[in-house]
């Protein structure tokens, strides 16, 4: 891949990608964009590893999945702890829409990284089993599980 | 709790807010692509400069170790010089001694050369590693 066709997969798949980290830095902008432009020059760096046969987007996703998780060690972890930024979250106008959302993220924070990865990009992003697996490198059955676990600690958490 | 078909209901409407300004995202991606192409081309040339260095160190040390080892086969030996009658003592051991002396100075330059070039090679993946932890 040269570098204007790089230039061009970044430009087509830069929007769901921003989107993704967005959601899982609990909508902090600043950091979502900067682990975004370091998950695109770590992509860049190691454009001789890409397989053609593989979608750009589910390896960019890897990426920027891993990137997170890297910022996540280093001990700056993201919660919807701000209502403001919780709400920022969901493009919904309505207030009552916006209540149950800003509950639902709450909740989605308190979940480990990996239900909540999953339960966003399944749900938030369309994201299908197998893709799920391939970003975060793991089973399908290990995502199914997730998404049921997922599922199963919101359905404890949110009251609504 | 919830049930199962609301939670569904909640998860499969909320629709996560879209990014900021995607023009401004892509300016700064190109503004630091190219910083990275900067540091990779001066380290691509910092490689190739190395290479060179090293190699001119190791025929060097070659040419050098060849044309010593020539004068010293060419030397008289101290017997021959003993029959000029040459006495000097340090003369004698001088020219007793060269053939090992010679031998010195050119494994040093060879050695010179192979270190010249695993230094650089340790310094360059250094920098690379740098510049992917810094991209």
């Amino acid at each position: 891949m040269t570098r204007e066709q790089f230039i061009d997969m970044v430009r087509s798949e830069q929007k769901g990608l921003r989107r993704f980290l967005l959601t899982l830095c609990a909508g902090d902008r600043m950091t979502a964009d900067d682990i975004a432009q370091e998950s695109l020059m770590k992509a860049y760096l190691a454009l001789n590893r890409y397989d053609e046969r593989q979608k750009a987007k589910l390896w960019l996703m890897k990426i920027a999945y891993n990137t997170f998780l890297n910022h996540q060690v280093q001990g700056s972890r993201h919660r919807f702890e701000d209502m403001d930024a919780a709400a920022m979250m969901s493009s919904q106008q309505s207030s009552d829409e916006s209540f149950r959302y800003q509950e639902l993220l709450q909740a989605m924070a308190l979940l480990p990284d990996s239900e909540r990865t999953t339960l966003i990009l399944h749900y938030f992003e369309g994201y299908k089993v197998e893709e799920i697996a391939q970003i975060t490198n793991c089973t399908d059955a290990a995502v199914k599980k997730r998404l049921q676990r997922g599922r199963e600690e919101l359905k404890r958490r949110i009251k609504l | 709790m919830i049930e199962d078909k609301e939670l569904d209901a909640l998860l499969t409407t909320f629709q996560p807010a879209e990014p900021a300004d995607s023009a401004e995202f892509m300016i700064e991606f190109e503004k630091r692509l190219n910083a990275i192409d900067i540091a990779l081309a001066y380290h691509k040339a910092e490689v190739q400069k190395a290479h060179k260095k090293a190699v001119w160190a190791f025929a060097t040390g070659a040419v050098a170790g060849l044309i010593l080892a020539i004068i010293a086969l060419a030397l008289p030996s101290p017997v021959e010089l003993l029959a000029f009658s040459i006495h000097s003592r340090f003369t004698l051991t001088l020219l007793e001694y060269i053939p090992y002396v010679m031998m010195f100075f050119c494994a040093a330059s060879i050695s010179f050369g192979i270190i010249e070039f695993m230094n650089r090679s340790e310094d360059m993946e250094g920098l690379i590693l740098e510049l992917k932890q810094n991209s």
